[in-house]
């Protein structure tokens, strides 16, 4: 077991989002533009590593048929805790991101990782896990983000890059996009993996 | 038996654990949170209706209205304007708003406060372009009196709506409107 591959592994090969599909609630609902989407990829980094941590160094005291609730509480504890020091000292973050930080304790990742990762391995990997897995989450927002931007708002990150005269597809930015977009990109990427496999 | 009550009880120890951590981080953070939520608002004011070097004085009017006068010298004499709040449903939220009327009631500048709409479709009624300082949605606002017919081009008037976004923008004019007829109702002779 190397440190650099269980860090890389959410990249492509353990992708939350489009190889395990964990997540896909908040996938959906914040890829209407690229800012949304690295911010929500940010605050689930940085709740993913602490929680992983916390678990991980608990993980031979807590009993086996408690564990969910046990996880859940710290996963909620640590959800409030970065929603109130955002909220003190970063309230121009808070206030692009508030809206997605109690969102981040129904994600599935995070109980996933601590139930499948974190409560079996040692502190070290755990974080690097979660770092991993916290930054292969926000490389499928970039992606799905970036797509549903440029084709329904005719921008990248705020930025015009298409003439005015391209009138956008709005579908992309409501829900029903999401769906659309999600579906083509996870559809592209299974198409990648029997290739690579066809290939063997 | 004996096991229910020893998981029970280590449960309880994190719960504890976790409450104790929640109420600590809590009191250290609420004064700071308090504050921002002050100067914010203070900011807000002073952006809405700029150049008021008396400050601004909050009064509530009938059914609980509440505006604020801002008085153009130190001495609180002059009125230069007035702010009110501005509240509507949008699409999926209350679009709470701040304006700035100036003494000859003109609309100075619209701050959205709050708004929880669509990220991507009615948020955009905050939506700063590319190269701009403020929202476009809002500074369409600037310079209408209430003689203006404020309505979405849609609706025969002038103000142009965000695009796939009519419920939000109609609920931000619509707010802005009602509180236009509050406010010169409670100061009437003054506008």
């Amino acid at each position: 077991m190397s440190i650099i591959r269980e860090f890389t592994k959410g990249f492509y090969k353990e992708n939350p989002v489009f190889r395990l599909a964990l997540g896909l609630c908040p996938t959906l609902a914040v890829t209407s533009s690229i800012e949304n989407g690295i911010g929500m990829g940010v605050a689930v980094i940085s709740v993913l590593t602490c929680s992983n941590f916390v678990i991980s160094l608990v993980r031979k005291v807590v009993p086996k048929k408690i564990r969910i609730p046990i996880f859940i509480v710290i996963i909620a504890t640590f959800v409030t805790i970065v929603e109130m020091l955002m909220q003190a000292y970063k309230p121009e973050l808070y206030k692009s991101l508030g809206l997605f930080v109690p969102l981040i304790v129904v994600n599935c990742i995070i109980l996933g990782r601590a139930e499948a990762y974190a409560s079996r391995n040692n502190v070290i990997y755990s974080i690097i896990d979660g770092l991993g897995m916290g930054i292969g989450f926000t490389l499928s927002l970039v992606i799905i983000s970036s797509i549903r931007e440029f084709f329904g708002n005719g921008t990248l990150y705020g930025y015009p890059v298409l003439p005015t005269s391209y009138k956008p597809v709005l579908i992309l930015v409501m829900a029903p996009g999401a769906f659309l977009t999600l579906g083509y990109v996870l559809c592209f990427f299974n198409w990648l993996d029997m290739r690579f496999k066809n290939r063997n | 038996m004996c096991d229910i009550l020893k998981t029970g009880v280590i449960l309880m120890i994190y719960a504890l654990i976790a409450g104790g951590s929640l109420a600590f981080v809590s009191i250290k953070t609420t004064p700071q949170i308090i504050e921002n939520r002050i100067k914010s608002e203070t900011e807000s004011r002073a952006q809405v209706l700029p150049g008021m070097d008396g400050g601004y004085e909050q009064k509530t009017g009938e059914n609980g209205f509440p505006y604020w006068i801002g008085y153009l010298d130190t001495e609180r004499k002059e009125i230069g304007g007035f702010i009110y709040i501005a509240q509507g449903k949008g699409y999926s939220s209350t679009i709470k708003s701040m304006v700035g009327v100036s003494k000859d009631g003109a609309i100075c500048g619209v701050h959205i406060l709050s708004q929880q709409e669509t990220p991507g479709l009615g948020s955009r009624i905050e939506e700063i372009l590319y190269g701009e300082n403020d929202p476009w949605f809002t500074r369409q606002f600037k310079g209408k009196t209430m003689h203006d017919i404020l309505k979405v081009v849609k609706d025969g008037g002038d103000i142009d709506s965000i695009t796939g976004a009519t419920v939000s923008s109609r609920a931000v004019i619509n707010s802005i409107n009602s509180g236009l007829k509050q406010l010169s109702e409670i100061v009437g002779e003054e506008l």
